[in-house]
């Protein structure tokens, strides 16, 4: 598979970052920053894969924002209705 | 545009909507966000107007999580607490005090401490805690949630404890029927710490705050040895069992104790998993007809927006009522 290595790095920061989100169950404050900590590695993930493959374009990164904002956003609410 | 139409322009990558689902275009993410925040914006607005009607039912008993903290304590070897009923009352007066003035902290915002409760019921202490947590739906979540707190689990396995009291209190707060639970613990003075006076630190220790050893301005509020009041308090006293009941919601301030018809917590946790699920099928879809058609298009990469997006929606599924203190 074309960037295995790169998903592998995906995978693994967001596999550590599911778990201290489930070390931290009810911890909401700590939940919340793990999860904007996710959304901006994944930006940066993105980013950095892009550039690696030289297709990099600000419009590939807005989408990588946008993705990584509604998803965020989705949950932090959810937390804080906790 | 018929349904179908609109349907694949939203779904399927085509020339209408230029290569890519329209869904998964950052317009239409932005205005999906932008909905969900406008709905939720709403719902504060709404439990605000009509309180009584959202809300958390919870099936907690005080009897119960004794029971289980007492459990917890055996299984490491500490002998069990005794309930007190100076404590409970004390447990009681917190929890009615975060309904009336409408906050969810050890220290209430005017500066009042857990421990001027203890003093309001006139119990006397060596050492104290306590343990808050609100929304559960049953007692065994509760400590569960305790004994995963690194804070919480030292208070509930603290061997210097020896009595507990334990408070369940149904209310409105910040508009939303909450079910509290205010768990104290506390040491009374023996006769003997009474008769030292050099003796001292009690020691208050809130979970979430480093404990102190209450050694100096607090010392008012811990037991100063005296003689004199330990021989008019019986022996018995200290470690009386009284019953516990839950507080009415009506006694604060005399609201409504019928229940909630619906749970903001599980109303936003299903539209959020909606909209992931529904961002996570859109994807699945672009990225089958990208792959079948072999599309080149400027985009990010769907399989990561998939990895992502799949793993905040275990988050979010994951997520249960409940906060702790």
């Amino acid at each position: 598979m074309k960037d295995l290595k790169h998903y592998l790095s995906l995978l693994a920061f967001l596999s550590i970052g599911f778990g201290l989100f489930w070390i931290f169950n009810f911890n909401r404050h700590i939940q919340i920053i793990i999860t904007i900590g996710l959304g901006i590695a994944y930006v940066i993930w993105g980013t950095i894969h892009h550039l690696i493959k030289k297709d990099f374009h600000w419009r590939i990164v807005w989408e990588y924002i946008i993705v990584a904002f509604m998803a965020c956003v989705l949950v932090i609410f959810l937390l804080l209705r906790s | 545009m018929s349904l179908v139409s609109w349907l694949r322009h939203l779904f399927v990558p085509h020339q209408t909507n230029n290569c890519k689902a329209r869904i998964l275009h950052p317009s239409v993410l932005s205005l999906l966000v932008a909905l969900f925040i406008f709905g939720q914006f709403s719902l504060n607005f709404y439990m605000l107007v009509s309180p009584s009607v959202l809300g958390f039912a919870s099936n907690i008993t005080p009897e119960r999580v004794i029971e289980l903290t007492n459990q917890k304590r055996a299984e490491n070897g500490l002998g069990p607490l005794t309930l007190n009923g100076k404590l409970s009352e004390a447990a009681q007066r917190k929890g009615g005090d975060m309904f009336a003035f409408n906050y969810w902290a050890h220290v209430s915002p005017s500066g009042r401490t857990p421990w001027s409760f203890f003093q309001e019921v006139g119990y006397r202490y060596l050492y104290a805690g306590e343990n808050l947590a609100r929304d559960f739906m049953n007692s065994d979540s509760v400590v569960e949630a305790w004994m995963n707190s690194p804070s919480h689990r030292d208070n509930i396995l603290n061997p210097n404890y020896k009595e507990i009291g334990l408070s369940v209190i149904n209310g409105t707060l910040n508009g939303v029927e909450t079910t509290l639970v205010v768990q104290l613990f506390g040491t009374p003075p023996t006769t003997t710490a009474q008769n030292t006076p050099a003796k001292t630190p009690a020691i208050a220790a809130v979970p979430t705050v480093t404990p102190t050893p209450v050694s100096e301005p607090v010392i008012t509020i811990t037991p100063a040895p005296e003689p004199v009041e330990l021989a008019q308090q019986p022996e018995s006293e200290i470690g009386e069992v009284a019953p516990l009941s839950k507080v009415a919601l009506a006694q604060n301030k005399g609201e409504s104790t019928s229940p909630p018809l619906f749970s903001p917590f599980l109303l936003t946790k299903t539209i959020a998993i909606f909209l992931l699920g529904l961002i996570l099928g859109a994807l699945s879809l672009d990225a089958a007809f990208v792959c079948q058609r072999r599309i080149i298009r400027l985009s990010g990469k769907n399989l990561a927006h998939l990895i992502f997006i799949g793993a905040l929606l275990l988050s979010a599924i994951l997520t249960t009522p409940g906060a702790i203190l």
